[in-house]
């Protein structure tokens, strides 16, 4: 309480005078519970750049005020959260939701209320029209099935394809993309199977895949445990094929253990390139001060939190902080958004290169996914490029 | 005559002075309408928000609470019902451009048709199992809305706004506010008038047992499918609203824990009553999602606990358990009294000459055990007439038979001038024929005076005392007594009653002979009955038939019989036992 | 036909499990009429006593010694979570609070679960080798699992017919009031079967800790999947839950190699559906559904 009341102090910059004092309050709209609780690395990342940034000043001299609403995975009590963030706490600022349903029944009220937010949804509906003063930190869907195809064919030289994926709204989305991709670049689909979260024996629908005998499995999952399982199953069944993996596929702590290192063999993922590196090239520094500093935040947790993912809401607020300070502190939806939308590029986070603009809100363009080998680990379990 | 116990007495007929239940409706009311005016008029948009969800809850809730606590219905797929009237009104106002009030015609009767077809199972199976078959639907129901995407906008879900509702008129009260409160207090109120009524008196017994609603002339399967439609109503109303509410209807909102929340908020609240699931609601839904928010990780912990904790100090639910303490110990001891002299002669049946009951060579066998060997048994109308044996003589299977509950192998049954050989029980039962059981079917939740209402045929002048005294405030003897009483109510003119006279006090023995003999020469009813009192018997009886094995051993007036070497054997036997 | 063979054989290995479940369920509901939501979780318990046991990589003896030590710490807690459940019911079984007691206890264990370990499933390596067939590797702990499913249905067979307490609690599911005119210390013998369903959750758990999804939220699954077992089979009858695991899951697994893995759920309800409608008290049931 001192510590952050010297600072504040001690930084009380210009321009910041008049509202020095009244907190920021950010909303943070998280699934800690519910079918599906994926909020443990969202809310800590979220509280570590809010420790942070409150520790160095704040935002433009204000201190956050952080308001955590968990959601369950469910819109309902979404929306109730939501409304009570924005009418009852008054929240300026918002960052969440994740599941692109929750994100979509909220919109209406963070347009009513015009606060400007950072979602991490993949769901192509997030047009700049529906969300106007919203942004999304997440991989979309299509942009994740065009660099898995392209690398099917490409870097696997497949003529054929299965699809596995599981049953969730994002991989459906996908799902419909590699579709077309495939077509387009006349590859062969030889079979579609899905699996409901959570599956631990993948055998029956890799069986049914199989059958069609592709040249390659391109592997949609949205986490590390149905990564590991699915490619368990593959190595149980002996079945060696070649995998292109999604995002999930790179979330490779939790599928390494289940799976062992010998199963990502033939397996690529998808990984942001802030995320993946080539030996003999340096690693930012900046990457290990964050490695570092999640560390010493949630020693007991941090083993088991996806670094990446995590890092995807640790942005979320510093980009919020940019843009309120870069509008010389204003707080509303039009203002901020704007100015997301004219300097994205200019961002430094630990993802940068962002590419958002008047045409699209998804901060995270297909250039700024790598495809990356899951088991091939360096500092802070980043993952190596393919073809260095 | 026989028609009358059949049709409903009309709204009014079955009168109830203003009693225990009408304080707790106007209570809840009271309650509903508060929760919704004090949030909207301070103009806070989240609370009027979270009271205008539970107000719709809540309208699930209380025909939850009248499916499960009066018809007895296991549903754990409510919820389904609720999410398809949204989804349905949904996807015509958001996906098909109609405008909301049309997409209610969809949305209401697509919800009322889900909630119906759960009355299928449940003529097929009850209890948990049809909670099992419910549930399914439940778990179906949105994955289905993923896999059908193309009609659904799949898991996106689908956004509809309804500006006209939302729109404050006074204060932060808008349209919804009111319609939301009509539709809460409107629950409550068919909840309230609905067990008034004799339907609803009619869903306790069906529920307690099917049995005794048959003796009764009513078909528990009507009775039960009839609960499951009038839960689908308002259900599917509450469903529709949820649209305006929400502004967004998504696969993820309509997950099975919806439904089991239904469910649960009925046994928080205390099961049965009326304004049990408001206290459901509010614990269930308020603790997690308002109250312990700011636990975040840590809140589904406090909220089993408190869940825990609430089930261990109320095990009857929270209003179940606060009324048991306040209304406990209200004696019923001058019961016994009142019903030997309630019968008058408003309750008398014409004299019907010749035979009540004949039956001929009538045979049952049960495996290799014949229970019933060739029974030929005949009685006068207007007599009484004791059937006596060892224990499995046959007895109570011969009243079985002729009121229909077993159907005979062979032989021929006529009762009131009817063949009855092959007829449901519920239909022998609306010829006049009334029956009652070694188990006395009493309805605990009913009060005695609605015990013995719910077969009357018209008004009936019945003890002020019994309006509000419940049935198990009296000694299990009695409890036979009411059941005897019911079945005079209902103007049957045949009584078959199975051991009517267990575990009466001798003093109570003599009255009861008093009250048979009453009833037959008073009201010229004719009373079939089995005794092991052998006294009892051969002080009231006309006519005496002792059964043994299946077979009739011996058969006339007691004078007559008492001699004869099975009858003296079964004297010695009893004396012996 | 080879893939149809993995399918069984797997499908049968998945559904040991279901089948270890509904015989849990069984023994608690026999003697007390009461359905225990917790027992998906405590399922995970037992899992989670395999994860925290065993070491990264476990010899058979480490095995050995923690799969008793599992079972017995999950029917400690399961005697103590038998006890508080029945608090309220001491006058009548006919009351409902056991409904909430038993999902909030089961929404607890989620809890500490979620807050402790976090949201993702817990791996556990088994100390046996995978085994051969028809040119795949399939886990031992299938083939484990179905041991452990036959072993208690052994178990709970002679126990109920050949010792006096088993006798006295095959009583209480026949007629509780009965039983308490007999004598027969009621509450006692509830609070036991509560422990003796610990012991088989527990052991199963443990036994299959590499083929069930160890994690905060994965408990529901096997409790739903625990009940259409044990209905299909026939609720209360031990045989049929023996039976009627490996039908759900063998079933399920085949809906997922003809139709696709996202009919497997509408698959195993259908099949509940279909064996309610048509035999209500399940294939092995003799008590009548109505009368539950």
């Amino acid at each position: 309480m001192g510590a952050v009341a010297v600072a504040a102090l001690a930084i009380g910059g210009p321009g910041a005078e008049a509202q020095t004092g009244t907190p920021v309050k950010v909303g943070a709209m998280l699934p800690i519970t519910g079918a599906g609780p994926i909020g443990e690395a969202a809310q800590v990342g979220v509280e570590l750049a809010v420790k942070e940034i409150n520790a160095a000043g704040g935002i433009g001299g204000r201190q956050i005020q952080l308001f955590m609403a968990d959601y369950q995975t469910d819109a309902t009590i979404g929306v109730g959260e939501a409304k009570r963030l924005v009418h009852q706490e008054k929240v300026e600022l918002m960052v969440g939701p994740t599941y692109s349903q929750v994100t979509l029944a909220v919109l209406p009220l963070l347009i009513e209320a015009k606060i400007p937010s950072v979602n991490v949804s993949g769901t192509e509906k997030l047009t700049p029209e529906v969300a106007p003063y919203s942004f999304s930190m997440l991989a979309n869907a299509e942009a994740q099935a065009k660099k898995m195809v392209n690398y099917a064919q490409v870097g696997l030289k497949a003529k054929s394809a299965a699809v596995i994926s599981d049953a969730g709204a994002q991989a459906k989305t996908a799902v419909e993309a590699i579709k077309a991709e495939l077509a387009a670049r006349n590859m062969k689909l030889t079979g579609v199977q899905d699996f409901q979260y959570g599956a631990k024996d993948m055998t029956p629908q890799l069986l049914d895949l199989k059958r069609g005998n592709p040249d390659a499995v391109l592997l949609f999952t949205s986490n590390g445990d149905d990564t590991g399982n699915v490619l368990k199953t593959l190595g149980e069944l002996g079945w060696d094929v070649k995998v292109s993996g999604s995002y999930g596929v790179a979330l490779s702590a939790p599928a390494l253990k289940i799976a062992g290192k010998d199963a990502f063999r033939n397996t690529t993922g998808l990984n942001y390139n802030g995320f993946s590196f080539c030996q003999g090239q340096p690693i930012s520094d900046r990457f290990k001060d964050f490695v570092t500093k999640v560390r010493a935040h949630k020693p007991a947790a941090a083993d088991r939190l996806p670094l990446n993912y995590l890092s995807l809401w640790y942005d979320a607020v510093y980009i919020l902080k940019w843009a309120v300070e870069g509008t010389g502190g204003k707080t509303d939806g039009p203002t901020v958004a704007a100015f997301i939308e004219q300097n994205a590029g200019k961002f430094n986070g630990i993802n940068s290169g962002l590419a958002a603009n008047k045409q699209t809100h998804f901060l995270i363009g297909p250039d700024a996914l790598a495809v990356v080998h899951p088991d091939k680990l360096g500092e802070g379990g980043i993952q190596q490029r393919t073809g260095c | 005559m026989s028609e009358a116990a059949a049709n409903l007495a009309p709204a009014g007929q079955v009168s109830r002075p203003p009693g225990i239940v009408d304080r707790e409706l106007c209570l809840g009311i009271a309650i509903i309408a508060i929760a919704i005016l004090i949030p909207s008029l301070a103009g806070s948009i989240y609370w009027t928000y979270t009271v205008l969800l539970l107000g719709l809850y809540v309208t699930v809730a209380v025909l939850q609470n009248m499916l499960l606590g009066d018809a007895g219905q296991v549903s754990f797929g409510q919820g389904a019902v609720f999410g398809v009237a949204a989804y349905t009104c949904g996807i015509m106002a958001g996906m098909h451009g109609y405008g909301f009030a049309t997409s209610l015609l969809f949305g209401i009767p697509a919800g009322i048709l889900v909630g119906s077809l759960f009355a299928l199972p449940a003529l097929r199976v009850q209890g948990y199992y049809l909670g099992f078959v419910t549930l399914s639907a439940a778990v179906v129901f949105p994955e289905l809305l993923v896999a059908f995407n193309d009609y659904t906008n799949g898991i996106n879900g689908i956004r509809v706004n309804v500006p006209a509702l939302n729109r404050p008129f006074f204060a932060g009260i808008t349209p919804l506010c009111v319609i939301v409160f009509l539709l809460a207090a409107g629950a409550l109120v068919l909840h309230a008038w609905l067990r008034r009524q004799r339907l609803g008196q009619r869903m306790v017994i069906a529920a307690a047992s099917p049995e005794a609603a048959m003796t009764l002339g009513f078909s528990p399967g009507h009775v039960r499918s009839a609960a499951f439609v009038i839960a689908a109503v308002g259900t599917a109303m509450a469903g529709a609203l949820y649209v305006p509410l929400v502004g967004f209807v998504s696969p993820s909102a309509f997950h099975v824990e919806l439904s089991i929340f239904f469910f649960f908020s009925v046994i928080v609240g205390g099961q049965g009553r009326l304004i049990g699931p408001i206290a459901g609601v509010a614990v269930l839904y308020l603790l997690p999602n308002a109250l312990l928010v700011d636990l975040v990780q840590y809140r589904l912990l406090g909220y089993g606990a408190v869940a825990l904790l609430i089930m261990l100090l109320f095990p009857d639910g929270i209003v179940g358990t606060i009324a048991k303490r306040l209304g406990a110990g209200r004696p019923g001891a001058e019961f016994g009294e009142l019903a030997l002299a309630m019968p008058n002669s408003a309750l008398a049946t014409a004299a019907r000459p010749g035979l009540a009951v004949d039956i001929a060579d009538a045979r049952k066998t049960y495996g290799k055990l014949a229970a019933l060997d060739g029974v030929n048994l005949q009685v006068r109308a207007g007599s009484i007439h004791g059937l006596v044996g060892p224990n499995g003589s046959g007895k109570t299977t011969l009243l079985n038979a002729i009121s229909g509950f077993i159907a005979l192998d062979s032989g021929r049954i006529a009762a009131l001038g009817r063949d009855t050989t092959s007829q449901a029980a519920w239909r022998t039962a609306r010829l006049g024929i009334g029956r009652t059981f070694q188990t006395p079917r009493v309805f605990d939740a009913l009060s005695i005076r609605e015990n013995i209402e719910v077969a009357a045929a018209g008004p009936l002048q019945l003890p002020e005392a019994w309006t509000a005294a419940k049935p198990d405030q009296l000694p299990h003897a009695q409890r036979r007594l009411l059941e005897v009483l019911r079945v005079v109510a209902s103007n049957a003119e045949l009584l078959l009653l199975d051991e009517p006279a267990a575990g009466l006090s001798p003093a109570e023995r003599r009255d009861f002979a008093q009250l048979l003999r009453t009833l037959r020469d008073r009201l010229g009813k004719t009373i079939v009955f089995v005794e092991h009192d052998l006294a009892l018997v051969w002080r009231v009886a006309d006519q005496i038939t002792v059964l043994d094995a299946g077979r009739v051993i011996a058969d006339g007036k007691p004078a007559d019989i008492v001699a004869e070497k099975h009858v003296r054997a079964l004297f010695t036997g009893a004396a012996d036992a | 036909m080879d893939e149809l063979v993995i399918i069984l054989v797997r499908g049968v290995g998945v559904g040991a499990v279901f089948s270890l479940v509904a015989m849990s369920f069984n023994v608690v509901c026999n003697s007390s009429g009461i359905l225990n939501f917790a027992q998906g979780n405590l399922l995970v318990m037992g899992g989670l006593c395999a994860y925290l046991l065993l070491p990264g990589d476990p010899e058979p003896i480490h095995w050995l010694v923690s799969l008793p030590l599992s079972a017995l710490l999950v029917a400690a807690f399961l005697a103590l979570q038998g006890w508080i459940t029945l608090l309220p019911l001491r006058s009548s079984v006919e009351q409902h609070s056991w409904l909430i007691t038993t999902m909030a206890v089961s929404v607890m264990i989620g809890a500490v679960i979620l807050v402790w370990q976090g949201p993702f499933a817990l791996n556990v390596r088994s100390p046996f080798p995978n085994f051969p067939l028809f040119g795949t590797r399939t886990p031992m702990s299938y083939l484990l699992a179905v041991a452990c499913a036959v072993f208690w249905y052994v178990v709970l067979r002679w126990f109920h017919s050949r010792t006096q307490t088993g006798l006295a609690m095959s009583a209480l599911s026949q007629d509780l009031d009965a039983a308490r005119a007999a004598g027969i210390q009621v509450r006692r013998l509830q609070i036991l079967s509560f422990a003796i369903s610990g012991l088989i959750v527990g052991s199963s758990g443990f036994v299959a800790a590499p083929v069930i999804k160890i994690s905060a939220d994965s408990g529901i699954s096997y409790v739903l999947n625990g009940f259409i077992a044990a209905v299909v089979g026939g609720l209360g009858n031990n045989l049929g839950a023996l039976i009627g695991g490996p039908l759900v899951g063998v079933a399920a697994m085949f809906a997922a190699f003809r139709f696709g893995g996202q009919l497997q759920n509408a698959f195993s309800l259908a099949l509940l559906i279909a064996v309610l409608m048509l035999r209500p008290q399940g294939l092995f049931g003799r008590m009548a559904a109505r009368r539950v």
